[in-house]
């Protein structure tokens, strides 16, 4: 009677205006009462367990088959299950796929599948045929070969196009650096992935995996309790069990060192998509669910309040917006941030948003935003019960991950009772603002401010599968392979006149280098002497406190390797290799000689230093040999060489020459490395050249052993 | 206590709402004296409600030189108001447990709120401040001016294949406003000045140009009185101009626009104590007690292009990796009879996975990886576009010539009394699933009113207008629109 009343004076009051109050917002009645249905579960003999959501707000009805397999490993063939997806529905025994699709059009139903079942919608009056198709789909699938090889030619172009969507190469990314592509999660569908998939693995797969001992059916809509028990007997109780399978081995996820920048080019971006991430270990219905929702909601929800939107959109205008989320999952959940800035802002958005990630990791939020997230989240709750789908959910979350059977009714008592001690001490417990992937998909012109964000200082470039890319710059048009190397012979000469060089190359017939050498993982010193003679003589001996533990020697048509297990001479292979002219230094011969192909790749980055770099390949040999010349002093400073041997493994090598020095006197000199660094898969070995002999001529049978 | 009628009304509604299964939407709907139209749905099925305003204006009321700046607009009215902070407009929601939201089109801007139903007068105080005195500082235009462009690069220019709306409306039309797009371009963007705001508020911010409608777990009458109290309360014509001037303007700048009506009252001592100190109603009353309330016309754009003269072909070459192939043909406005007969021949060639673009274009010849063709819904002379993503290897002309031919079928052959029942089929399953949220309902009867000349029934009898279209009306709007002569056609091709 009361409500009459004053329904009575507001309706009086509002024929004059002015009397109202606008300055203050209008109270609220009291809360409307949230009712949470209860729905019905029931269990068939076969196993499937079926979810009822009685609703007629509607004349509609839908069925959702879920198939509750957990997450599997593809490893060649990832892609396999999503490709299983849509092959349902894409013929059976009784429906062709064009029949199929004419049957769900003609009755204006709709029908979507994945590796995990389907969901089919109606209206309640075409519920039996739409059903009558949905258990063709399940029990008599056809898998036709000619929708397979078409689905097939779709993910390929699917894949392609995806190659110039920033969002979907830094998921691609994002997935391969936090769970590794050991990891379910973090495998990655390829062209190649793809093409390996057969009919047959996709018969195995629905064989194996759909079975209705771990399915569910969701009957949600204009349909009695009664009835949909009957149907999901008349339609499904006759689907047979399968074997059950058993859960996938998962590796454990990587764990990173300080924060690490992953870029992937993408070129003529005008804005970069950036997502900054880690995983965590938060698994669905754990108590710590509810209150880092809420925390989440603080920093990066949906409202413009949130701390991200708040600080990267309303307040910089660093982009249209600025989300983070945190997932629970049954294996490994994540934390991600991120959004889309344009270019010369990409690094101002990094530097807040990790700023945002470390404060809420530091410092209690304030009573405003707990308050106001509270109450937000409390209607986003109710709201979402408008949709008869949400019961449904939560009656599957409630089974699946094994909850109590009250957790959605208490689930807004659980939002009210988190505190801000609760919120830091999860932000603390989970969080990890020093330990932080950071991916940037963008134009390459902004990926060089990026590198402060990296503990090492280092950018990893990948491609939009998350593999890694060496990321070069073309090298200026009048540079080539051949102004390179003969840039570099003069420095070596430390002249550019032919002459002289002519004069020196008379002089010098001759080299031998003392080096003291470390080999750095034993500790233990040596001593190394390589010599060389025009035009293809070789030696090298190895002492260690004096005594000679190997010695290695080439007179230009044999030659031998000695050591403390005996003497072993050069097969025919090396010796083929050992004949080509390589004196006074090899690269002098790379333009001259044919069996040489060279390939300048462009300029790299290493350490803060440009190197042209540049791929040889030798028709004698398998291997690839990369050498990298520093752009200002025109040096060969690094050398990659990557072989293999006769076991079939493949053995990386890399020496770094520093430090050049003039070493002899007069015409009898030359420019060399007095500082190395070798490091042949993993052992690595440091080398100072203390002294060089040049002469006219070396000492007989030097190159036959004696070497003494 | 307040509760218990609330609570009546949901016991009496509840048995007819589950019994009835009726998909009628039952509504109320009528004008405030200043103007503004109310469309009421009470449906107590969750406890939620939404309230939505229409404003009447879209790009295609922006003037050349100043494209994107109905969006921009839109943007600038979550600020705040004389009575609303700045940044705390959405936070009223927010601690409401509700939501809010706006979107702009080229005919008209959306606001929403979806609030628990115990808030919906909130809802109303806080859209009655917008319409009445919206509040706008240098500070947020030149924020939002920044997220605007950045919303720009994020939906048009960083997606593959994302200028496709600019290019094809700017080749389609040739005087009418939908040449250019919602969100413009970043100089017109970046032109946008004081003047232009104010004016635009004056011009379309007002009474009779703005639909509410509310559709939840409401009470009609309750809400029928907030309405009248919120909104029945806002001037319109000269008095809503003076009145938001009273609230903007300092008093020098008053004076000096207002000098010939309120002559040398101007310059006693009471009148700029009047001004500091009298509510805004009082001092209207005082010194403008005769100011016309009569609302002022709204400038409309009256542009007829007709069909399309002949072909324009052209290509873009793009960011992207599949080429692609959009063609728009001139197709007649929503209200106009030959439009469901143009939606239903696109939904013979392109809705569903039977459809026969879908079946013979995308499957059967596998030319394409997508293709689509749907009518781009706008109040005045509209588009239908066509899109397609070539499978990989297909040029985009083999493309286009498999699109021709089921276009062409459709303008020598009639549609199958099947396939007619077919899309009459998904129609009515369409239909009935717009109802599915209050804000669907609430957006489609405003929607209604607006673009279909106030006929708002429509929401319960439209189906009735495409239930009496014939293979022969399908055929002619065939023979009619979907000319080469009638068409624009962009090759997208991938840079290099």
């Amino acid at each position: 009677m009361k409500n009459l009343i004053t329904i009575f004076l507001i309706t009086l009051s509002a024929l004059s205006y002015g009397q109202i109050d606008r300055t203050k917002a209008p109270n609220a009645l009291p809360n409307p009462a949230i009712n949470i249905p209860t729905p019905k579960i029931v269990k068939l003999e076969n196993g499937l367990k079926v979810i009822i959501v009685e609703n007629h707000k509607l004349p509609k009805i839908s069925f959702q088959l879920f198939i509750d397999n957990p997450p599997m490993l593809e490893k060649s063939k990832v892609g396999l299950s999503e490709l299983v997806g849509d092959m349902l529905g894409s013929g059976t025994v009784s429906y062709s796929k064009t029949d199929f699709d004419e049957a769900v059009d003609y009755i204006g139903a709709s029908f979507s599948s994945s590796g995990r079942g389907f969901f089919a919608s109606s209206l309640t009056k075409h519920s039996d045929k739409l059903l009558k198709m949905l258990k063709s789909v399940i029990l008599e699938p056809s898998f036709p070969e000619d929708e397979f090889e078409r689905i097939k030619k779709q993910y390929l172009a699917g894949l392609s196009a995806n190659k110039s969507d920033p969002s979907a190469m830094a998921g691609n990314v994002g997935n391969v650096i936090n769970y590794g592509t050991a990891h379910s999660y973090g495998e990655v569908m390829t062209e190649a992935t793809v093409n390996n998939i057969t009919i047959e693995d996709i018969k195995a797969y629905f064989k194996n995996y759909f079975g209705p001992q771990n399915a569910y059916l969701v009957i949600v809509g204009d349909v009695t309790e009664e009835k949909a028990k009957t149907i999901a007997e008349t339609y499904f109780g006759g689907w047979p069990k399968n074997e059950s399978m058993e859960l996938a081995d998962h590796n454990t996820v990587p764990e990173y060192n300080g924060n690490q920048v992953y870029f992937v080019n993408k070129p003529g971006a005008v804005q970069s998509v950036i997502k900054i991430t880690h995983t965590l270990d938060l698994k669905p219905g754990h108590e710590d669910v509810v209150k880092l929702s809420v925390l989440n909601s603080i920093l990066g929800g949906g409202s413009f309040s949130a701390r991200l939107m708040s600080n990267l959109r309303e307040d910089k205008a660093y982009t249209y917006g600025c989300y983070s989320s945190i997932q629970s999952d049954i294996l490994k959940g994540e934390f991600t941030a991120g959004g889309s800035f344009r270019n010369d802002v990409t690094d101002s958005a990094i530097t807040q948003i990790l700023y945002e990630i470390d404060k809420i990791a530091s410092e209690l939020v304030t009573d405003a935003e707990l308050d106001i997230v509270k109450k937000s989240k409390t209607g986003a709750f109710a709201r979402s019960l408008e949709n008869p789908q949400t019961v449904a959910r939560f009656a599957l979350n409630t089974i699946r991950y094994n909850l109590p059977a009250d957790y959605y009714a208490n689930y807004l008592k659980k939002i009210e009772a988190v505190t801000k001690d609760d919120l830091l001490q999860v932000a603390k417990m989970y969080l990890r603002p020093k330990n932080l992937s950071i991916i940037v998909v963008g134009n390459e012109e902004i990926a060089n401010k990026l590198s402060v964000f990296d503990s090492n200082s280092n950018i990893d470039f990948k491609d939009g599968y998350g593999n890694s890319e060496l990321k070069l710059k073309a090298a200026p048009e009048n540079v080539t392979a051949a102004t390179i190397i003969n840039n570099y012979s003069q420095k070596i000469y430390m002249t550019d006149d032919a002459a002289v060089i002519a004069k020196k190359d008379k002089k010098i017939r001759f080299i031998s280098r003392q080096y003291e050498g470390l080999m750095v993982q034993m500790g233990a010193a040596f001593e190394l002497t390589t010599s060389a003679a025009y035009p293809n003589k070789e030696a090298m001996q190895l002492t260690v406190q004096g005594n000679v533990m190997q010695k290695e020697y080439f007179n230009g048509v044999t030659g031998k390797t000695e050591s403390m297990m005996g003497a072993v001479d050069f097969d025919e292979a090396k010796i083929i290799k050992k004949k080509e002219t390589s004196f006074p230094f090899l690269q002098l011969y790379y333009l001259s000689n044919e069996i040489y192909t060279l390939n300048l790749l462009g300029i790299d980055n290493i350490d803060g230093k440009a190197y042209y770099k540049i791929e040889i390949k030798n028709s004698l040999s398998e291997g690839i040999v990369y050498e990298y010349y520093n752009v200002e002093n025109g040096l060969l400073e690094i050398k990659e060489s990557i072989e293999t041997n006769e076991k079939g493994e493949t053995v990386e090598s890399k020496v770094v020459l520093m430090d050049y020095k003039m070493y002899g006197s007069g015409t009898a000199s030359l420019l060399l490395s007095s500082k190395q660094t070798m490091n042949n898969n993993g052992n690595v070995i440091e080398l100072t050249l203390k002294s060089v002999d040049f002469e006219k001529s070396h000492p007989k049978g030097y190159f036959e052993g004696k070497m003494d | 206590m307040k509760n218990n009628l609330l609570m009546v009304f949901a016991l009496i509604l509840l048995p007819f709402t589950i019994k009835a299964q009726s998909t009628k939407i039952d509504f109320v709907e009528y004008d405030l004296n200043n103007g503004i139209h109310v469309i009421l749905h009470e449906n107590h099925t969750t406890p939620v409600a939404a309230v939505t305003l229409m404003y009447h204006v879209g790009s295609k009321n922006e003037n050349e030189g100043r494209t994107g700046f109905a969006h921009f607009f839109e943007h600038l009215m979550f600020e705040g108001t004389q009575n609303i902070e700045r940044h705390q407009y959405d936070k009223y929601v927010e601690k409401a447990g509700g939501t809010l939201n706006a979107n702009t089109s080229q005919d008209r801007t959306f606001y929403y709120e979806l609030l628990p139903s115990n808030q919906v007068e909130l809802g109303l105080w806080l859209e009655s401040e917008r319409l009445l005195h919206a509040k706008v500082e240098n500070i947020g235009i030149e924020t939002q001016r920044e997220v605007v462009k950045e919303e720009k690069r994020q939906r048009m220019d960083n997606q593959p294949y994302g200028s496709f709306q600019e290019n094809i409306f700017k080749r389609a039309y040739s005087k009418h406003p939908y040449k250019w797009t919602v969100i413009g371009s970043m100089e017109d963007l970046n032109a946008a000045e004081e003047d232009d705001y104010v004016n635009f508020y004056r011009t379309f911010y007002v009474p009779h140009n703005v639909t509410l409608s509310i559709a939840g777990d409401i009470n009609i009458e309750q809400t029928k009185a907030w309405i009248e109290q919120y909104f029945g309360s806002i001037p319109n014509g000269d008095k809503l101009n003076v009145y938001r001037d009273k609230e903007f303007l300092s008093l020098e700048k008053f004076i000096t626009k207002y000098k010939s009506d309120i002559g040398s009252v101007a310059n006693g001592e009471n009148f700029s104590k009047d001004y500091n100190e009298l509510s805004t109603e009082a001092f209207l009353d005082k010194y403008f007690p005769k100011v016309s309330e009569k609302p002022l016309p709204i400038p409309r754009p009256d542009i007829k292009e007709g069909l399309l003269k002949k072909e324009i072909v052209d290509t873009i070459y793009d960011n992207i990796q599949l080429s692609g192939v959009f063609m728009a043909y001139r197709t007649p406005e929503l209200n106009h009879k030959d439009h469901y007969a143009v939606e239903m021949l696109t939904k013979i060639l392109s809705d569903g996975k039977s459809s026969r673009i879908h079946k013979n274009v995308v499957e059967k010849q596998q030319k394409a990886v997508q293709a689509f063709i749907f009518p781009f819904p706008l109040e005045d002379e509209g588009i239908t576009l066509t899109f397609a993503l070539a499978q990989m290897g297909v040029g985009v002309d083999s493309v286009q010539a498999a699109i021709d031919v089921e276009i062409q079928k459709m303008k020598t052959e009639l549609v199958s009394e099947i396939e007619l029942k077919k899309i009459q089929n998904q129609i009515e399953n369409d239909i009935i699933s717009s109802f599915s949220t209050m804000a669907g309902i609430a957006e489609n009867l405003a929607q209604y009113y607006t673009y279909y000349q106030g006929q708002t029934n429509l929401i319960n009898n439209e189906i009735d207008k495409y239930l009496a279209v014939t293979p022969e009306d399908i055929k002619r709007v065939a023979n009619t629109y979907f000319n080469t002569t009638n068409r624009v056609v962009l090759h997208y091709l991938p840079k290099q």
